[in-house]
């Protein structure tokens, strides 16, 4: 053998990895590739010591403050055509607040023949949201939204109450919470009592509306000739998710090619600060999809609006309206026993459900 | 002891204090690692600052399955670097270059040596021997197979020791 031959093993000894019998017994046997081989060592020695000498004691203080996303939820088109129960939702709201994350929630279809208003509402302290809403379809008549605001929770609803050549009057309530302590419920029956005021609106025109204890909340908008789809409504209405967002759009579960749910319409998002949604379907239990790993969840391949997984031999695919991650890898946990009366949620076991979950409390279901 | 796996977990879940111990823990590291091909104490520092603020703000590219967190931080750390060549163009070559601290021995020299060489080589060598990393490590940084990272490292050694011979004759 030659001393070139084994001069790469010669190195890839130095760095402690196992090489060919034959090499190795040369460099053993071998004065040339000895000396290359102590040289090796001096050398990276000599650099590790000249690192120690460069490496300072501390490094400029950092403060690591990561942007918030906005609490936003949307409602519209009425309780029954959602797939949420009224109690459901005000709950999965109060869970969603206790927590501070965002989740969007919306079900608008394509229609024709009306005139749509897309409205941005950007309240003093916190960041737009849009809501389309119809001046002639009352399915599609209204829209509200939580949103933070300086450092409180503003709610609104905005409803279309008429309309007449090139404008629309809105019926308005909102209400806004400086600093809420603890967990928020809002209930929309409740929230209906709050006084409504009416503006005449047209589109290019800013609306300053007065918000007590906030200040104020702009709206403006434009005139559409349809009803736009959900992620032109989402918090971020880019195709291509944030890089902490996990969306689950319209989910379709086949196991096997074989449908376990359809959610149509649908929309969940969760983010870092709830990194995992939850989708409950009465008699087959709940799913959770999580961006970090949960205990005893497997991992799962994410591709564009694809989860594919494999439980117990079945493979499963989750086909979603929406590109779902820009991570690689996501994790399922599928609890087959679940039952939203076992923990706290309060929502019924008849009913199902979907929206973002804590992957710390997934762990305190007492699956039976 | 917390796991990799726990660790990013904390990150994604905005655990600030878990990412500040994570970042005084390997920042000093990573920036004379940056400081070795930026050439530049000022530079390297607002480098490795990018580098962590990147990663807290978008924590979403580690794999556990590809390596350590330490050494998906250090192929940040390499990207970004190549990223501030980029930015600063052809007049980024003139960069003050910072001496290195005194020492009796070869550790100026050592670093002279080190700058002569391939930018590629010096990262690999240095990942290598100085951090450690493996060469599954080394391959998922560089996206390279491993057995070019076994090549291209004792091309590195070997251009180096050319130069660290010459110098300990004349000494």
């Amino acid at each position: 053998m030659k001393c070139e031959e084994a001069a790469e093993f010669v190195s890839a000894v130095c760095d402690g990895e196992l090489i060919p019998s034959d090499i190795a017994s040369h460099i053993g046997n071998c004065e040339r590739c000895a000396a290359l081989l102590r040289d090796f060592v001096e050398i990276s020695a000599e650099l590790r010591r000249m690192a120690s000498l460069q490496v300072p004691r501390t490094v400029r203080p950092a403060v690591w403050e990561r942007k918030r996303s906005k609490l936003t939820m949307m409602w519209q088109k009425g309780w029954e055509t959602m797939r949420i129960p009224k109690l459901a939702f005000a709950i999965l709201v109060m869970v969603i607040l206790a927590l501070g994350s965002g989740l969007v929630i919306t079900k608008v279809r394509a229609q024709g023949g009306g005139s749509v208003v897309m409205l941005t509402i950007k309240p003093e302290g916190g960041e737009a949201t849009r809501c389309a809403i119809s001046s002639v379809n009352p399915q599609f008549g209204y829209c509200g939204g939580m949103t933070m605001a300086n450092s409180g929770l503003l709610m609104y609803e905005i409803r279309v109450l008429g309309s007449e050549s090139g404008r629309i009057q809105l019926g308005v309530r909102s209400k806004f919470q400086n600093h809420p302590t603890g967990p928020v419920t809002f209930n929309i029956t409740e929230f209906a009592r709050e006084p409504q005021r009416r503006y005449w609106f047209e589109p290019g025109q800013q609306l300053d509306l007065e918000v007590p204890a906030l200040g104020t909340m702009a709206v403006t908008g434009e005139f559409m000739d349809h009803m736009p789809t959900r992620l032109s409504i989402a918090d971020n209405n880019e195709l291509d998710p944030r890089a902490d967002e996990l969306r689950i759009s319209s989910p379709l579960l086949l196991r096997d090619n074989t449908t376990v749910f359809d959610f149509d319409g649908m929309i969940s998002i969760a983010d870092h600060n709830i990194p995992a949604v939850q989708v409950y379907e009465p008699g087959l239990g709940r799913y959770i999809f999580s961006l970090l790993p949960l205990p005893g969840a497997v991992q799962a391949k994410v591709a564009d609006s694809r989860i594919s997984y494999e439980i117990g031999g079945h493979k499963y695919q989750l086909l979603t309206g929406s590109p779902i991650s820009r991570a690689e890898y996501a994790w399922v946990l599928q609890q087959p026993n679940y039952r939203p009366s076992q923990d706290s949620t309060g929502q019924r076991d008849d009913q199902p459900f979907s929206g973002s979950v804590d992957p710390k409390h997934v762990g305190d279901v007492v699956v039976r | 002891m917390v796991n990799d796996q726990e660790l990013w977990g904390r990150i994604r879940g905005g655990d600030a204090s878990a990412f500040d111990s994570f970042y005084r823990e390997n920042a000093p590291r990573v920036q004379v690692f940056l400081q070795q091909f930026l050439g530049n104490h000022a530079a390297a520092e607002d480098v490795m600052q990018e580098t962590f603020a990147g990663i807290w703000q978008r924590p979403d590219g580690f794999q556990p399955e590809r390596g350590t967190l330490r050494a998906y931080i250090f192929g940040i750390a390499r990207k970004r670097a190549a990223e501030y060549w980029r930015r600063q163009g052809p007049s980024g070559t003139s960069l003050h270059q910072d001496p290195v601290v005194s020492d009796s021995g070869y550790a100026s020299l050592l670093s002279d040596m080190l700058k002569r060489l391939p930018h590629e080589q010096r990262i690999l060598l240095w990942l290598r021997a100085v951090e450690g990393q493996s060469y599954a490590e080394l391959a998922a940084i560089l996206d390279v197979p491993a057995g070019t990272v076994r090549s291209r490292l004792f091309a590195a050694r070997y251009q180096l020791r050319k130069l660290w011979l010459g110098v300990k004759a004349n000494r």
